[in-house]
């Protein structure tokens, strides 16, 4: 603790001090003087980050970790579950978060240091949920806040390689990975929270007993916890990657209802081809090229199940699925769809803007079929209220059968979660920190971290409000004054949404969203779902084969985008079997059955 | 040289210029009026951007001037007191790097431009390498930690503080400009090297003086990469990042996100959109008026005039 | 032509070569020849002082992290550290040379930066030229104003321009090809427009700011020189080409030079943007690849991106080394 050779030169995390060894010991010598000078000399404030004062010594963190032996589980838990708050409506089938009297236990004598992203419009340190949590925990937290985003990624991974470490990360869903967790993790720079967990974190626990494979999912291949898992489970994601629209617009002026199969899907095309109310310069069926390939997922789904564009499993057995004669099959129909003009070749070369573009045409959208995630994709001004925005006009396009009678769309069964919570060596204290995180696991806290103060931005449900399922609501949302914008933060905290919890907000008439839209979208597709036995989970690679996957990942898709493209455009012939061939061969020659021993072997080291 | 000799010689030019001149002269006034048409349209279209609604933007219907004419942009740029402190610190950040690289760089041109400087070359190179080999941005964030700089204003000065390209050109410069005459001269009267800098080379070379603190200044305006990774407090926060956090932020790709809040991502792409073309303007005001006071320094004739005088 | 003239254009050629301080052998400076080399440090001690902050700067700024360069040869982890990660000899760099589209991206980033160089190379010239030519001086001083402007705008805001103005179905360029009677090409997707698109977008948003330091330049000449060619009765393309090119010749020779060192680093922002799945074939460069690789990546590959950073460097100190001896074979100036 408070070493002064730490403090200046902090970038060797205790356990690792055996192995940089004597140069950097030499090395802070030297920089120290230098820094000593320079900022005499200049008189420069000298700036020691908090986040090097005050390091946890390794032996507070041996007994708080239970070192290499511990077994997960295998400690009693010394703090017990808040009580309930009365008088909550849950639905009966209700899992999720409880509101529940939560009673500091923080005395505020240490300032930690978190990390968090932020954006221009919040200011964490005068934030009305930083100021709840810190009243309801007790812990007094110092943010360092970087951007959202990539460059939110550059400048941690400048201050983790600089080796000022702040005592814990929240690194939401774009700053580390499960790799990256995992392997910093086993090189220290992280601590393992399994035995924390067991001990001081009865809320988390309480979403682990109602999830069991959660724990499980999030371990690292060395089997232990290094990151808190953050749930946000939520129903619509799941087909969000192949949710794809068509105009009801279009289709009210022929006369049709939406296509079934794919042969009504082209019956459709050319009556929208002959309609007359189509606006200038339209097109039938688009997206743009950073989403081409999912639309095209779209419709392969109607001639196998393709549960990810690269790898389906089968038992423990992982593959490659281009092989399949009816991935071919759906690719040279799409390869027809071009030729016949119901795919728009921009496609191939549109900008996200200009996709946006054709979604905002004056006369409605200029497309009949297009991909999209959410509205926004296609409709830069999407306007809820408005009958006439692209968002409304626009309605999901159900999978359709295809020849063979296959009708699927990829489900995403595993990502109703992630890791987002770190804790480091640098940490005085792990255990207020975990129980700082977990706290947050409490259904109350977890709202007002989106939604800001209760009875201003958000507040508990009455009998008979409806639920976006359909059943009674748990809490409202209210709208926020312009004025109250730095209440709540973004989904950046510890947080635990599960399916319930966010079904249990109340549906607003005044106040429409696209949630319930895309709510009724999920359903459309969820009869169709591809199997979770078919699925491959996310995996967490270590050093060596994340060194390799970039590369192949990267050729793979761009290969598979130019040869869709040679296809699309009639520069090569899909049903032509050497212009097949050298597809399948070109693949292997980027290093597809590398890419799927990988992933095997993580695979099998995971679920083993 | 005196007004009335400069008079003098225009009147004599309009007299004597041949035919081939004059179509010249229109030639290229007809050329580098194409060309700055083709920069205007750009300009007009972000101008009429910045005022129009952002569905007339977003569907194509504004293409030229204002649809939906609003000054909502303007305002909520104004709203954002990030964006104000913003641009202050990058008025500070780049008035200083102005003054200390232009001072570094002339000094150092000058220099290097003495072919009795030994060991020119090797100076020379030692510079030169540098614009091809860079440790890195870890190193380089290592070096401004131990330095102590780290969510200081002079980390948003001193790394940068130098451009090579520019010392290489100022050298260049001052090679082709100052006469070795005037620096015999100087030596016979007993001039050291820094009087004959001071006193003849410096009021020689206002050109590139203006050109290197332009330079200089826009550089540090636009930079945005040391301000990410140096300063963790957001009150230092230079205009480019404040700019980049609202513009960029929404380039994240959803699909790889569990439960990203579809509202939300719309949310943030329509500020954008709407704050966009207002903010590329207020970003671009202050290295368009310093152009004209570099412009006035253009001025023929100086050299030649000090040696007469 | 005047004989003042030819002494202009024959000093700003010769003086920076040993054979120009020969020329002025009666000099005192030249006179140095024969002093001891002490002596000779001793007298421009001053001369050093003046060099002394650039120096510190480059020492402290550029030489001191490079020693972050060997992570090129380690497998960096942050834990590790620079100095502490395994050392791994040359593999990241055998990897990229060995890997799948080594070739097309080498020749891609090549054929991209060199077209651009080129072309990029003589329009500011050209520009700076005319400016300084043009009588009517308020004109030419709007002209500057406006051409340096759109070096402010944002390359993702120029390429959302671009794409509207050159879009196949409402873009306002292809409409003009129509109403000509042309076919439109494919401006952004056809493999072959890629590079004239991503080359002339780019000379038109930077020439009028490359434009500056030229203009700089041309204040060295003295009107005193144009005045009496004029007398002698050359025309203006002709003292443009006998006064004002020798007088830029020097900077533009350095300018070129430094270009070529830096060759290999083409615009990596702006390809991306202007990446689409069609134009794949030539837009993909080093820089955006290694930008793919990075984020396809789990963990961030500091060590693969440095290997490539540095044969790209060392690519570029080759080109440089021979362009500037080449340079000085031919015009007698070079950087060193």
């Amino acid at each position: 603790m408070n070493d002064p050779d730490r403090t200046d030169h902090p970038s060797s995390p205790p356990s690792l001090v055996g192995d940089t060894g004597t140069d950097d010991r030499a090395g802070s010598v030297a920089r120290r003087t230098f820094l000593g000078r320079s900022a005499a000399l200049g008189g420069a404030a000298m700036i020691t980050p908090a986040a090097l004062v005050g390091c946890g010594s390794e032996d507070s963190a041996g007994q708080v970790t239970g070192g290499d032996d511990y077994t997960p589980g295998s400690a009693d838990l010394q703090v017990e579950i808040a009580p309930e708050i009365d008088g909550i409506l849950y639905p009966d089938d209700y899992v999720g978060p409880r509101a529940r009297e939560l009673e500091p236990f923080g005395d505020g004598t240490i300032d930690f240091t978190i990390l968090s992203q932020t954006d221009p419009e919040l200011d964490l340190a005068t934030n009305y949920y930083s100021t709840l949590l810190e009243q309801t925990t007790g812990v007094k937290a110092s943010y360092v806040t970087v951007p959202a985003g990539e460059d939110g990624k550059t400048k941690v991974n400048a201050i983790v390689a600089g080796g000022e470490l702040p005592h814990a990360l929240m690194v939401g869903q774009d700053i580390f990975n499960p790799s990256e967790i995992s392997i910093y993790g086993q090189q220290g720079l992280f601590i393992p929270l399994d035995k924390l967990i067991d001990e001081n974190a009865p809320h988390i626990l309480d979403m682990f007993d109602s999830f069991p494979n959660m724990r499980q999912q999030y371990t690292a291949p060395d089997g232990k916890l290094y990151g808190v898992p953050s749930m946000n489970d939520c129903y619509h994601c799941k087909s969000a990657n192949v949710r794809t629209w068509i105009n009801q617009d279009w289709l009210k002026g022929i006369g049709a209802s939406s296509p079934e199969t794919l042969e009504e899907y082209v019956s459709v095309m050319d009556e929208f081809r002959a309609f007359s109310g189509r606006p200038d310069a339209s097109v039938l069926t688009t997206a743009d090229a950073d989403t081409m390939l999912q639309l095209f997922q779209f419709f392969l789904g109607s001639f196998l199940e393709i549960p990810d564009l690269w790898l389906r499993r089968t038992g423990s057995t992982l593959e490659w699925h281009h092989r399949d004669p009816a991935f071919r099959a759906g690719i040279v129909w799409i390869q027809e769809q071009f030729a016949a003009g119901n795919f728009d070749p921009g496609i191939f070369s549109n900008t996200a803007e200009q996709y946006q573009k054709l979604g905002d045409g004056p006369d409605g959208p200029r497309f009949g079929v297009g991909y999209g995630y959410s509205t926004y994709q296609f409709s830069a001004a999407a306007d809820y209220t408005d009958p006439d925005s692209a968002a409304l006009i626009m309605t999901p396009l159900a999978p359709m059968a295809g020849p063979d009678g296959v009708r699927t769309a990829q489900w995403d069964h595993f990502s109703y979660g992630y890791l987002n919570y770190v804790i480091t060596p640098e940490c005085p204290d792990p255990v207020q920190l975990i129980r700082w995180a977990d706290y947050q696991f409490e259904l109350g806290l977890t709202i007002s971290g989106g939604r800001g103060e209760q009875g201003v931005g958000w507040d508990f449900a009455s009998e008979g409000q409806m639920g976006i399922d359909g059943q009674q609501a748990v809490y409202e949302v209210l709208p926020t004054p312009e004025d109250l914008k730095n209440t709540a933060w973004r989904e950046w905290g510890p947080l635990y949404k599960s399916m319930s919890q966010r079904h249990g907000e109340v549906v607003q008439e005044s106040n429409p969203s696209v949630e319930p839209i895309l709510f009724r979208a999920a359903e459309l597709y969820e009869p169709f779902a591809t199997p979770e036995e078919s699925g491959v989970p996310p995996l967490v690679l270590d050093m060596d084969q994340s060194a390799q996957i970039g590369e192949i990942t990267t050729n793979l898709e761009s290969h598979l985008k130019q040869a869709m493209a040679a296809f699309g455009t009639g520069a090569k012939d899909a049903s032509d079997d050497a212009d097949w061939d050298e597809y399948i061969a070109t693949a292997s020659s980027i290093g597809i059955d590398t890419y799927t021993e990988i992933h095997q072997a993580a695979y099998d080291a995971q679920n083993g | 040289m005196t007004v009335h000799a400069t008079a003098e010689v225009r009147a004599h030019r309009h007299i004597k210029d041949p035919r081939s001149d004059r179509i010249l002269n229109v030639v290229l006034l007809v050329l580098l009026t194409l060309f700055t048409l083709t920069i205007v349209y750009p300009f007009v279209y972000i101008i009429s951007a910045s005022l129009s609604s952002p569905t007339a933007v977003s569907s194509g219907e504004m293409w030229l001037w204002p649809v939906g004419f609003s000054l909502d942009a303007y305002q909520a740029v104004l709203d954002y007191p990030a964006i104000t402190r913003g641009f202050l610190n990058s008025l500070l950040y780049s008035g200083a790097a102005m003054l200390i690289g232009t001072a570094a760089t002339v000094m150092g041109g000058y220099a290097l431009s003495r072919s009795d400087l030994v060991g020119r070359n090797a100076f020379t190179l030692v510079f030169v390498l540098t614009m091809m080999f860079s440790g890195g941005m870890i190193p380089t964030y290592l070096v401004v930690r131990d330095l102590g700089m780290l969510n200081t204003i002079w980390a948003m000065i001193l790394p940068a503080a130098v451009s090579v390209w520019q010392l290489i050109v100022t050298r260049t410069f001052f090679q082709t400009t100052i006469p070795h005459e005037l620096l015999e001269c100087s030596r016979i009267d007993g001039a050291s090297d820094l009087r004959f800098f001071a006193r003849i080379v410096l009021p020689l070379s206002k050109p590139i003086l203006a050109v290197n603190l332009l330079l200089y200044g826009v550089a540090t305006w636009n930079a945005y990469f040391n301000g990410l990774i140096y300063l963790t407090d957001e009150d230092l926060y230079p205009l480019q990042l404040v700019m980049r956090n609202i513009l960029l932020e929404n380039t994240f790709d959803p699909s790889k996100m569990a439960g990203a809040n579809p509202d939300r991502i719309a949310e943030m792409q329509q500020l954008a959109d709407k704050l966009k073309y207002a903010l590329i303007i207020i970003a671009s005001v202050p290295p368009l008026i310093a152009y004209p006071f570099v412009q006035k320094h253009f001025v023929k004739g100086m050299m030649i005039g000090s040696l007469k005088g | 032509m005047s004989t003042d003239q030819q002494t202009f254009v024959d000093q700003l050629r010769v003086e920076d070569t040993p054979s120009g301080r020969r020329k002025h052998s009666a000099s005192p400076i030249a006179g140095q020849r024969t002093t001891p080399l002490s002596k000779k440090l001793k007298r421009s001690w001053q001369l050093y002082l003046l060099l002394l902050p650039a120096v510190i700067w480059v020492v402290l700024f550029a030489y001191w992290p490079m020693y972050g360069i060997q992570i090129a040869f380690r497998d960096f982890t942050p834990v590790g550290g620079i100095t502490g990660s395994d050392w791994v000899g040359l593999k990241h760099i055998e990897k990229f040379v060995t890997s799948y589209n080594f070739w097309p991206l080498l020749s891609n980033t090549l054929i991209l930066a060199f077209y651009e160089l080129i072309a990029g190379f003589p329009i500011p010239i050209i520009l700076a030229l005319a400016l300084n030519a043009v009588r009517q001086k308020y004109f030419s001083r709007i002209v500057q104003l406006i051409t340096y402007a759109p070096n402010f705008i944002s390359i993702v805001v120029v390429v959302g321009i671009l794409v509207m103005l050159l879009d196949p179905q409402m873009g306002i360029v292809p409409h003009a090809f129509e109403l000509l009677g042309l076919t439109p090409p494919a401006f952004l997707t056809d493999p072959g427009w890629f590079r004239h698109t991503y080359v002339w977008s780019g000379i038109w948003q930077t020439a009028g700011f490359s434009a500056i330091i030229y203009l700089a330049a041309l204040t060295s000449v003295p009107p005193e020189l144009h005045e009496a060619a004029k007398v002698d009765g050359a025309t203006h393309v002709r003292r443009m080409w006998h006064i004002d090119v020798p007088a830029i010749l020097p900077i533009a020779i350095v300018l070129m030079i430094l270009n070529v060192g830096s060759i290999m680093s083409v615009g990596f922002e702006k390809v991306l943007l202007m990446q689409n799945p069609l134009n794949l074939v030539t837009s993909q460069v080093i820089d955006t690849y290694v930008y793919e690789v990075g984020l396809k990546s789990p963990i961030p590959q500091y060590s693969y991106a440095t290997a490539i950073g540095l044969f790209r460097s060392v690519i570029g100190l080759i080109l440089l080394v021979t362009v500037n001896s080449l340079a000085k074979r031919v015009t007698k100036a070079g950087l060193f």
